[in-house]
């Protein structure tokens, strides 16, 4: 049985948990698992399909809010250690898919962009030309790619949390693909 | 492996990352909204369901309460929402009706269409039933042992008689000729005054009786008698005088 199910701390609000990381408190960490662990598991799990992995992505990343709390204060907490697990989540992908395929959600999620691109811009400015592609899209359309592509989560999640079908998702996606793909081009990204 | 790509995608702007989570709660909460109602309406089905299989057992149950004596007629104790009454030996409900001189009395008896016997009460049965207005009903059934054919009788050896009264409270309600109170003291044997039971519809606690169904005759009066003579208020009046 998972440990933090056993433990009856109270869940505290997330101003109290960056708080305790600003004063350097440990205590942090541990509500931040209490409260996220689950969450984090999943996103991590969504991506790398192990366990193990993923338990230590988990701390790797109660490692990484620690280091960046402070200097930062972020306004959304899930969204700010989301980011972090992700980068740790996919550092651990990169480096176990140069020898094997991964059977998770991120690798089928990947498999619908299937382009290859050349850009020899770091990541980070590629980061900004999909955010832009993403900022002409409605409300819906971006919570289905940030939540398919970003989160790795399953379609029929999405569909759930959107309350439509799974093949309405697919379909979107489908010219969520098609789109970022244009966009990309009109970018000078090559294709 | 799409690298690129996939490093492209870690780097989205943080923003748009806390605009996902902000979706995803408003979403979380459409979902929660929309469960609340969908088993909502699902509770207020199933009510609606089991207030209808309640409606018809009820109804089942009801018609199974009409159980009939061995004369045919309905048993009044198992009448729906029934509550025997223990009448004990003062059995019968009666106002015996206006008080007439003697002689108007004799000439009433002889001249109306009034059933009269001298004979003795059994198998006497009274209950109680409470309508959806707070009326209580009192019906009374009894068989009379005919002991003595006095006024327009049909030969039978036993009769079957009713009687009904109800009350507001302890107000009477002047609907039947034999409204007043349970209990008075009368003799099991005496003289009957009975009518016989008309094919009328009686409306008892929200369930429909033919009068009929119930028993042939209703009384009307009853006296005490030695089989010679009838005390009518303390006047003794020979039974002869009294044959039509």
């Amino acid at each position: 049985m998972d440990k933090r199910k056993d433990e009856k701390s109270p869940v505290i609000a997330d101003e109290r948990i960056i708080e305790l990381y600003w004063q350097r408190d440990e205590l942090a960490i541990k509500e931040t698992d209490v409260k996220y662990g689950q969450f984090l598991y999943r996103i991590a799990y969504n991506i790398l399909h192990d366990r193990l992995d993923c338990e230590e992505c988990r701390n790797d990343t109660y490692l990484g809010i620690w280091n960046a709390i402070p200097p930062a204060k972020p306004n959304i907490f899930p969204a700010f250690i989301t980011q972090i697990m992700r980068r740790t989540a996919i550092d651990r992908y990169k480096e176990k898919t140069r020898t094997k395929r991964i059977p998770s959600e991120l690798t089928l999620s990947l498999e619908a962009l299937d382009f290859e691109i050349e850009y020899e811009e770091d990541a980070s400015e590629l980061g900004k030309i999909i955010s832009d592609y993403l900022r002409s899209l409605t409300d819906r359309q971006q919570f289905m790619f940030i939540g398919r592509f970003y989160m790795a989560e399953p379609v029929e999640s999405i569909a759930r949390d959107l309350g439509v079908t799974a093949s309405a998702v697919y379909k979107e996606i489908g010219k969520l693909r098609i789109g970022l793909k244009n966009h990309l081009e009109r970018n000078g990204v090559y294709i | 492996m799409n690298s690129k790509i996939i490093d492209g995608i870690t780097n989205i702007d943080g923003e748009l990352i806390e605009k996902y989570w902000q979706y995803k709660q408003a979403c979380l909460s459409k979902r929660r909204t929309r469960i609340k109602r969908i088993v909502g309406a699902a509770a207020a089905c199933f009510a609606l369901v089991i207030a209808v299989v309640i409606a018809l057992m009820n109804s089942i149950g009801n018609n199974s309460q009409i159980v009939y004596n061995s004369y045919g007629k309905i048993d009044i104790t198992y009448l729906s929402s029934a509550e025997i009454v223990d009448t004990d030996e003062d059995f019968f409900v009666s106002s015996n009706g206006d008080i007439y001189s003697p002689e108007g009395w004799v000439s009433n008896i002889k001249q109306g269409s009034a059933t009269v016997v001298y004979g003795t009460a059994k198998n006497i049965k009274t209950v109680k039933i409470e309508d959806r207005r707070g009326h209580i009903w009192y019906i009374t059934t009894f068989e009379i042992d005919v002991i003595k054919e006095i006024n327009n009788c049909d030969g039978a050896k036993t009769l079957t008689v009713s009687s009904v009264s109800r009350f507001k409270g302890d107000e009477p309600i002047i609907d039947y000729s034999m409204s007043s109170d349970i209990k008075i003291a009368k003799k099991k044997t005496g003289l009957f005054i009975l009518k016989k039971n008309s094919d009328d519809i009686w409306r008892i606690g929200g369930e429909k009786y033919a009068a009929s169904d119930i028993a042939d005759y209703y009384a009307m009066s009853q006296y005490d008698c030695d089989g010679k003579s009838v005390d009518y208020y303390g006047t003794k009046i020979d039974l002869d005088d009294i044959i039509g």
